[in-house]
């Protein structure tokens, strides 16, 4: 049976090999991602983080909310994924580095 | 008469072989109309299918309209009800949309999620109105401006579908 920990620690991989599509949400601190018909929502409550797992109809089917190093790490990753933090950061060392001496 | 007597065989094989090609020419026209047929239910359920799609993409721009205005009056409740329905409508939409326009069905899927999100939001907006912020209603209606523009989008490339 697949546990939601591991769903937590294949998305950290996923994540870090820039194969998951985050999106940012109308919830600053909330991002989703959608494989197929199923998506998850990873979203920051507090201490804690919680990810939900949905189907097609949106519907909650499962989740886990907790406070783990490994949670959070994912949400920090999904956060400058959704936002596309490294390209803007990158940007702005090019425009930095480009201003006269 | 002498003729006939000498060659009735070979008029019973030249029948023999009209009889063959008359049965083939009709077995041929059977399947066609049988083909026609199946063609044509297809063709029908199919237009079908698009018209219901095509009410549902109304019926969800219209909800979403709503939406945006129950929000700005902060009717959370109504709002939730709105939200629910857009989403259902949404999962609807997704199940006739065509193979063909399989980039409109993955944004039709990708907003499922953010109506979600958004119906989370409108829960604790509801229950702690002081935590709303300004930006969060921008943002929800950011969100759903940007759905609305899908759906239409997706809503003339089924016409353009339908005419061809």
């Amino acid at each position: 049976m697949v546990e939601m920990s591991d769903i937590v620690s294949k998305l950290v991989e996923r994540t870090e090999q820039d194969m998951v599509p985050w999106k940012p949400t109308a919830d600053d601190a909330t991002f989703a991602a959608s494989f197929g018909g199923l998506s998850v929502l990873l979203s920051k409550e507090g201490a804690f983080v919680k990810l939900s797992v949905l189907d097609e109809k949106g519907t909650e089917i499962d989740y886990t909310s907790i406070q783990s190093y490994e949670i959070r790490e994912l949400h920090s990753l999904a956060r400058r994924k959704a936002l596309g933090t490294d390209k803007r950061l990158a940007e702005l060392m090019d425009a930095l580095n480009a201003l006269p001496l | 008469m002498d003729y006939f007597a000498e060659n009735w065989g070979s008029f019973v094989g030249l029948l023999g072989l009209l009889a063959s090609v008359g049965g083939l020419v009709y077995a041929l026209l059977a399947r066609r109309a049988a083909r026609s047929a199946e063609q044509a239910a297809r063709e029908a359920r199919q237009a079908l299918t698009h018209t219901i799609g095509s009410i549902d993409v109304e019926r969800a721009v219209a909800l979403i309209t709503r939406l945006i205005e129950v929000q700005r009056q902060g009717n959370w409740n109504y709002a939730l009800a709105l939200y629910r329905d857009l989403r259902r409508t949404l999962s609807e939409i997704e199940t006739s949309i065509p193979p063909d326009l399989a980039d409109h069905r993955d944004s039709v899927r990708e907003a499922i999620p953010q109506i979600t999100a958004m119906i989370n939001m409108a829960n604790r907006f509801r229950d702690e109105s002081s935590d709303i912020r300004p930006r969060d209603i921008s943002n929800q209606n950011e969100i759903l401006n940007g759905i609305q523009s899908g759906l239409e989008m997706l809503q003339s490339a089924m016409l353009h579908l339908d005419v061809q």
